[in-house]
């Protein structure tokens, strides 16, 4: 009886350790994975700011005067052929008054067939570092430039990223800017007034 | 023949009887997949963000830009037609390439409709503030001459607050 009885207590315990009931976590995966990987996002959005020259004058009145930057205006101009840089200075980098507007302009030619964006961010952050104050700039864009380059230009404009101490870091250039074309046509301004008119009043505004 | 299921020897038998009636489909691959599958989605899993109409043949330039999408009235220029939320108001952009008008009447005048909806929303509803909010989702090879047309044309249709809506990049 003894060698008997041992055996069935082992075939018991085997039997134990081996009944997981994994149903209820097969249900639960069952549920969960199809929810998520309808949900996955794979490709992240994000959003880009842009002001109109025409609606900056909206905001300017709300903007608070922290007094003169040192640059009057930033311009950069994109091209069929390449960036240039523009910017009126009316400080020194020390703070002192120049008597008369300074004019600066970089040229940046085609790379290839890429704009130099490098070239552009080298110049940018010298500007940054003489004036930290100024923030914004302004996109002059040529008729023939493609979307994709405005955008890349525009990231160029907004910040940098610095490794420092083996860590990637980002730093705000001039994250401000303002989207313009390169040559407005009066003709077409005309056009886009007369045009709305004509709307508006079919839908019943003044 | 010796496989035939009447004349099963002994041991077969009780080899049987010890796996149970029926042998069990394995499991513990199938709950290993299923595990790292859950991990994998639930780090990739994002809670925020916003749900867009994904315009077809739309291929968005790509920025470092991580600033979130709000919620706004959008508008998707692929390169042969325009949507406002999703429904079709131009479908032929072929004449914009040449056009130098800057005023596209058809987005306009969709766009001005919901302005005003909006706006009279404002009046009624206590706590909804019209902010003129639109989020642009063009394809990355559109010149910006087009593009400057829908910039242009929500502008004046009272929507000054523009996005530009970008994939993510690393």
């Amino acid at each position: 009886m003894r060698p008997d009885r041992n055996q069935r207590k082992t075939r018991t315990r085997e039997v134990l350790a081996a009944d997981v009931d994994l149903t209820p976590i097969m249900c639960l995966f069952i549920i969960l994975v199809p929810l998520l990987l309808l949900s996955a996002v794979f490709e992240r959005l994000a959003a880009l700011q842009v002001h109109l020259p025409e609606a900056s004058t909206i905001e300017e009145t709300e903007k608070p005067a922290d007094g003169p930057t040192g640059i009057v205006e930033l311009r950069l101009l994109l091209k069929e052929d390449g960036l240039s840089l523009e910017g009126t200075l009316s400080h020194d980098p020390s703070g002192r008054e120049k008597e008369v507007y300074e004019d600066i302009r970089y040229d940046f030619p085609l790379q290839g067939d890429r704009y130099d964006l490098e070239g552009l961010q080298k110049a940018l952050r010298e500007l940054k570092s003489q004036y930290p104050k100024h923030k914004e700039i302004v996109l002059l864009v040529d008729d023939k430039v493609s979307y994709d380059a405005i955008v890349q230009a525009m990231d160029a404009c907004r910040q940098e990223f610095i490794v420092e101490d083996g860590e990637k870091r980002s730093r705000d250039l001039f994250p401000e800017v303002a989207l313009s074309e390169a040559f407005s046509e009066e003709k077409g301004f005309e056009g886009l007034r007369e045009g709305t008119r004509k709307i508006d009043k079919k839908l019943g505004i003044r | 023949m010796a496989q035939e299921p009447t004349a099963r020897t002994g041991r077969a038998r009780r080899a049987q009887s010890l796996l149970g009636e029926r042998s069990p489909i394995l499991l513990t691959p199938l709950v290993d997949m299923f595990t790292i599958l859950l991990i994998f989605l639930l780090l990739s899993y994002s809670t925020g963000g916003q749900l867009m109409y994904m315009a077809q043949n739309i291929l968005m330039p790509e920025s470092v830009s991580r600033e979130q999408l709000e919620p706004a009235v959008e508008v998707a220029v692929a390169k042969d037609r325009i949507y406002v939320n999703g429904e079709v108001v131009m479908d032929n952009l072929a004449g914009w390439y040449t056009d130098k008008k800057l005023l596209m009447p058809a987005l306009y005048e969709n766009l001005k409709k919901k302005a005003l909806k909006f706006k009279e929303m404002e009046q009624k509803v206590p706590l909804f503030h019209f902010t003129g909010k639109i989020t642009i989702q063009a394809d990355r090879a559109l010149p910006f001459h087009v593009l400057k047309k829908v910039l242009y044309t929500a502008d004046r249709a009272d929507f000054p607050r523009i996005s530009l809506a970008v994939y993510q990049r690393d």
